[in-house]
């Protein structure tokens, strides 16, 4: 069974289009801007020349690109000078991805990601306008490769059980209070205002500041606490969109996740797929018990590390974790998991290493602020002691590690003050890096490292400080072949 | 080659011409840097004087300790391969303990360059989907060997990424 070739439907042409104008809208309108005053004739013939040439380009690009499903693999075609022939077998492939804009619904057109292990950057496939059937005939495509592979054996497993789980209103709304996302637009923010300060004149800037004064610090103060608010606002808003109505569904051993208000964003990823399974709770949402789970999985995404596990569910309370693991991760005994306290000495450490940065810290900004103010300094001496000490003390009290059954290990930490719980299959753990020193075997403590692939990185998992028994289980336990 | 292994004598030598090379080429730059000193102002010749004497100081102390460290690194520096895993071990003071389970090997590569090539040693390195791990410089013939192993045993083991 062999499709024909097929085209992306021609409203691709303005997605190739929108793209361009996005990569080139900068360079141009600066371009333009700063020859704009000598020329002012040539400057728009130049602008109505690129822009012919831009939608020419994107003619082209549409009619060159075609795809084609074969029985083991799909075929992308694409290019006119450079032709490019991108053949990606389907048991190769990680996961698919579906957006869909809202204007795009009634077209029945949706955006196809594909992805597969490989190092490319960005999806190794990406079918910006297909029919929303195309979807469906891809997967029946893959299964019947995988069914090729796998006979019958477990037809009932796959036929039957469909689980599904979706959101409640209620959570997602907590979720997206809790988020700290905004306070990293304000940093984008402050990083533009500095780079518009250079550029403000000198005059504007001191008319402005003389205003300010004027005004008194309070109201500054009152405007600085209103930008954050607004933020804050956006960012709830922005993620309430982009998390609506999230539904999780298992069929076929894979999952998928549905979302989104503006752009419905379909994921699906095979079971087998799964690299680790990550429980992430931050101080915040750990007051509230609520947790948000994620995938590490294989792909081609470059995104930073917080970004690229794939979440499977956004909001969950902690007490329903267990059940939510059991319907949707039998696999994994989450039960049978059980955190054990902190050994002291773990705590000694950990503080130990953190003290000793601190006063470093403490003596450094001394050399420069004992002279100009003891009150900075001590504000200093504090800030740095609580920015140094709590994490060490999360770190210690989160750090855990134990074998949960023959093919799961649990392992725990943190990440500046957010915890982190791992659970990783065996099959996954590339390697595995058991750190000790001297003075630490003494006293029977050792560090643990276990290496994962994640996106087109390793990903390190690692706990320090850990008594040396509960280190060399895992050890054993992982030097025991499981296949 | 199922026993605790280290790594031949001669890969000490060289550790030993890496070092020195390493050191020849922190010399050139650091004369580079040198020329810059015509450059400046009188004023600042002092400073650049005593920087550059600590940069240099620090590279000749690094030379000589690694020197020294060669005996140390060579002596504990272990690896032992069985039909399951590789496992590599460095360190006293500071222990480390690497293992890759054979079933989790992409490709193994082996590396000659002239210095190894004189004392006919090749470096393994074995290659997972999340990173490397290399062993510096065994026996090319037994290099070979190693790779042939682990090749064949990473074959039969299932391995689906």
């Amino acid at each position: 069974m062999i499709s024909k070739p097929r085209k992306l439907s021609p409203a691709a042409i303005l997605f190739f289009f929108y793209k361009d104008i996005k990569d080139l809208f900068i360079p141009v309108a600066i371009f333009a801007l700063a020859v704009f005053q000598h020329a002012k004739f040539w400057t728009i013939i130049g602008l109505i020349a690129l822009l012919v040439l831009v939608i020419t380009g994107d003619v082209i690009a549409y009619f060159m690109f075609s795809y084609q499903l074969f029985d083991n693999e799909i075929v992308v075609k694409k290019g006119l000078f450079v032709k490019k022939v991108n053949h990606i077998p389907y048991d190769r492939i990680q996961n698919v991805t579906a957006n869909q804009w809202f204007f795009l619904k009634p077209f029945k057109l949706e955006e196809l990601e594909i992805e597969t292990a490989g190092h490319s950057e960005g999806p190794e496939v990406s079918l910006v306008a297909v029919s929303v059937d195309f979807k469906n005939e891809l997967n029946q495509y893959r299964q019947k490769v995988q069914h090729q592979e796998a006979p019958a054996s477990d037809v009932k497993d796959s036929k039957s059980n469909i689980k599904s789980y979706s959101i409640t209103w209620r959570e997602l709304v907590r979720f997206s209070l809790t988020s700290p996302a905004f306070l990293s637009g304000l940093l984008v923010i402050l990083a533009i205002y500095g780079k518009v300060q250079h550029s403000i004149s000198q005059q504007m800037y001191d008319l402005a500041a003389q205003e300010f004064v004027h005004l008194g610090w309070i109201i500054v103060a009152v405007g600085m606490l209103l930008i954050v608010l607004v933020f804050y606002i956006v960012s709830v808003f922005v993620l309430i969109a982009k998390y609506y109505h999230f539904h999780l569904t298992f069929e076929n051993k894979q999952f998928e996740m549905q979302y989104g208000f503006f752009k419905t964003k379909k994921t699906s990823i095979s079971q087998s797929r799964i690299q680790a399974v990550v429980v992430k709770q931050t101080l915040l949402r750990r007051m509230l018990h609520i947790a948000t789970v994620k995938l590490v999985i294989i792909s081609n995404s470059k995104k930073e590390e917080t970004e690229k596990d794939i979440i499977v569910m956004p909001v969950i309370a902690t007490n329903k974790l267990e059940a939510f693991f059991h319907e949707f991760f039998p696999d994994i005994p989450m039960q049978s998991w059980q955190s054990t306290a902190t050994n002291a000495r773990t705590y000694y450490y950990d503080l130990r290493n953190a003290l000793i940065f601190s006063l470093i810290t403490d003596v450094l900004a001394g050399l420069f602020l004992l002279k100009i103010s003891l009150l900075w300094l001590t504000i200093v001496v504090i800030l740095s002691a609580a920015i140094w000490l709590i994490p060490a003390y999360l770190n210690a009290r989160r750090a855990d590690l134990a074998a949960i059954s023959d093919k799961y290990v649990c392992l725990q930490n943190n990440q500046i003050t957010s915890k982190n719980t791992y659970f990783v299959p065996k099959s996954s753990i590339q390697l595995l890096d058991r750190r000790q020193s001297i003075w630490l075997g003494k006293k029977g403590f050792a560090h643990l490292r276990l290496s994962c692939r994640s996106g087109i990185e390793e990903r390190i998992l690692q706990v320090k400080y850990l008594p040396q028994s509960r280190v060399d289980n895992v050890v054993s336990w992982y030097k025991k072949s499981s296949e | 080659m199922e026993k605790v292994e280290q790594l031949p004598k001669s890969i000490k030598t060289i550790w030993r011409v890496h070092a020195l090379i390493e050191f020849g080429i922190f010399l050139i730059i650091m004369l580079g840097v040198g020329l810059l000193k015509l450059v400046l102002p009188t004023g600042a010749q002092n400073y650049f004087n005593i920087i550059w004497g600590i940069i240099s100081g620090i590279g000749v102390v690094i030379l000589i300790g690694s020197f020294f460290l060669v005996n140390y690194l060579w002596k504990f520096w272990t690896y032992y391969i069985d039909e399951r895993q590789v496992q590599l071990h460095s360190g006293y003071f500071f222990r480390k303990q690497v293992i890759i389970p054979i079933a989790r090997v992409q490709n193994v590569t082996l590396k000659q360059g002239p210095i190894l090539r004189w004392k006919d040693l090749q470096k393994v390195v074995i290659v997972t989907a999340s990173g490397k791990s290399e062993i510096d410089g065994i026996k090319s013939e037994q290099a070979d060997q190693l790779k042939e192993t682990i090749m064949k045993l990473a074959q039969e083991a299932k391995n689906d990424i």
